[in-house]
């Protein structure tokens, strides 16, 4: 046998085997690595475009109106508190937008303004402009957003 | 490897586009035979088994149809897996380093990938995967009446599961001619018969003839895909020369991995400016691979001339025989799953031309170093793609997972499924199976991740 040639062949296998292994042994404490899943709230799931989560979590009675605590790491580097229409356009999903606005998701004049103003030429700016309360005026200078 | 590709099968929810509508069939079908009697034929296709071991399932699953149907598909891969390296016959230390290299082949290739996340409720690509190593594992049995049983009932059930099938005879066919006498003369010519009584069955009693390029699949050409409606402006007043691509693209598929569904990967991100790690990957262990293959097989046939043997040098021609049946089975589109038997057997053929080459000593240490540098690339990068097999796995299951989030099942008449009460029933069940799976966000996976592994 040439060692150096069956050491060649074989060493990679193993240790993808190796790897295999101690991943299904990861998994049994539930932290396999490659599929790593950790619990979000409504706002935290909008944020990172788990639109099925969002789904999930709203069928189960969560609020899209409320506001919920964001992890660092996850949009920001320090904790924020948004609702999940906030975290959604901060993340510019249209598609969790609009999923948001289609359950039952509100806005008033006033983060209205935040909101499009933060937004301004992104993708979610159509959605906003079709749920733009009546009469409120578009100003963006000097506005600051709850989590600037 | 087995244990954790269905770990992560398990985390899959059953797929929207495929598999619903033929839930909602099997569900509304009274009985096995009437599903049988209903799906014979439908189209250019002759599948009656297929639906009704899907009946089978769904009826035996008690209403845990995600724990049935994945935890079918994981039990598929492990036998696939099992047989795979059975059908190497493992006996000495150099045999295990090359068998290891073999299963990484095996799991990285396309073809694998291919078909490992097929959609259908039961993967019946992967199916006749298992029936042609089957095939290969009772050619090379000791025999009896069991195994001749059995490969008469592998095939039967094989074609009459999908147009593939029939590599089952293709098998043992060419295991016979090679000298495998697992399975007798005499059942050999009881399965030639069932094949004679299967092609009349579809070609004379029910004419149904055979899928063409009115079959409304997408299949690449050249540098692009192309849809049903182009291939039919571009070769519906001679098909001819189309199939003859998807034939010849079939074999390179395998032999190099490029071109994928009939699209010329490499050539298309040379001309594109976009040369993408994820076909380099796929294509440099395969030439380097097929490379070591015809060596061996240029070896092995100078010894087959001169009175000697290579060992397992059979497999060389039961493979060649097998990539040649299963590219022309593939003729009226391109699809990796389609050519996944011939990429199993391409695996063996890996193991047996790996083998050679552990155990050839070069005169020259500068040959033998180029061996072993040839040797190493291609197994880390075929162990590299391997992995990624659990990443593609990953995407596809959170996208499987908003598929069916977006899904209402109070208005899946909208979508063309059947609308009554128990459909809707069924519908919102495995909806509310898919959205519990607790299944990683891919959005939140580095990029190298999808620029290597991905699709």
């Amino acid at each position: 046998m040439n060692r150096p040639a069956a050491f060649a062949v074989a060493i990679p296998g193993c240790l993808l085997a190796a790897a295999s292994l101690v991943a299904l042994m990861l998994a049994a404490f539930g932290d396999y690595p490659m599929w790593r899943h950790e619990d979000v709230n409504l706002a935290e799931a909008a944020g990172v475009r788990e639109e099925a989560e969002v789904t999930r979590l709203i069928e189960r009675g969560q609020d899209p109106n409320a506001s919920y605590p964001v992890r660092p790491g996850l949009l920001f580097e320090r904790p924020a508190n948004l609702t999940p229409l906030e975290a959604a356009v901060i993340n510019d999903d249209p598609a969790i937008v609009a999923l948001l606005f289609a359950n039952g998701a509100t806005v008033d004049g006033q983060t209205w303004v935040a909101l499009r103003c933060f937004a301004g030429n992104s993708r979610v700016s159509p959605l906003l402009d079709a749920h733009r309360p009546a009469a409120i005026p578009l100003e963006c200078a000097g506005r600051k957003t709850a989590w600037d | 490897m087995a244990v954790s590709f269905a770990h992560d099968l398990m985390r899959k929810p059953i797929q929207v586009s495929d598999s619903l509508q033929e839930l909602l069939d099997v569900q509304q079908s009274p009985s096995l035979a009437a599903t049988f009697v209903a799906h014979s034929p439908r189209g250019p296709f002759l599948r009656p088994i297929r639906q009704v071991q899907i009946k089978m399932l769904f009826d035996a699953a008690g209403g845990r149809y995600q724990l049935a149907f994945r935890g079918f598909h994981a039990m598929l891969v492990a036998l696939a897996l099992f047989l795979f390296v059975r059908a190497l016959q493992v006996r000495t230390w150099t045999d295990c380093a090359a068998a290891v290299f073999a299963i990484t082949v095996f799991t990285g290739m396309n073809t694998f990938r291919g078909t490992v996340r097929e959609a259908f409720p039961i993967n019946h690509f992967l199916e006749i995967v298992v029936f042609c190593l089957l095939a290969l594992n009772l050619a090379q049995s000791r025999g009896g009446w069991v195994t001749d049983t059995a490969a008469a009932v592998v095939f039967v059930v094989a074609s009459l599961t999908l147009e593939s099938g029939p590599l089952v005879w293709v098998v043992l066919v060419a295991g016979w001619l090679v000298g495998l006498r697992g399975v007798s003369r005499r059942a050999l010519v009881i399965v030639t018969l069932l094949l004679g009584a299967y092609l009349w069955t579809r070609f004379v009693y029910l004419s149904i003839g055979t899928p063409g390029i009115d079959v409304g699949r997408d299949s690449g050409f050249g540098a692009s895909m192309l849809t049903p409606e182009q291939i039919a402006v571009r070769f519906g007043d001679n098909p001819l020369p189309f199939y003859l691509y998807n034939v010849a693209t079939s074999v390179l598929s395998v032999l190099f991995s490029d071109p994928d569904r009939g699209v010329f990967q490499m050539a298309r991100g040379w001309l594109a400016g976009d040369a993408q790690a994820r076909v380099y990957s796929a294509t440099v262990p395969s030439i380097l691979t097929t490379a070591v293959i015809a060596w061996a097989v240029a070896v092995a046939f100078r010894r087959y001339r001169s009175g000697q043997r290579m060992a397992g040098d059979y497999l060389f021609v039961v493979f060649g025989c097998v990539l040649g049946a299963n590219a022309v089975l593939a003729y009226a589109y391109a699809k990796p799953e389609i050519i996944s038997v011939a990429g199993a057997f391409y695996a063996l053929a890996a193991f047996v031309a790996v083998r050679y080459a552990i155990e050839y000593r070069p005169v020259r240490p500068a040959l033998n170093r180029v061996l072993c540098l040839v040797l190493a690339v291609a197994s880390a990068l075929w162990a590299f793609r391997s992995a990624g097999v659990h990443h593609m796995l990953q995407t596809q299951a959170f996208r499987e997972r908003v598929e069916w989030a977006r899904l209402d099942p109070e208005r899946i008449a909208e979508r063309g499924y059947p609308s009554d009460a128990p459909a809707r029933a069924l519908t919102a069940q495995l909806r509310r199976e898919a959205l519990d799976l607790r299944i990683a966000n891919t959005n939140e996976v580095p990029a190298w991740a999808d620029d290597w592994w991905g699709e």
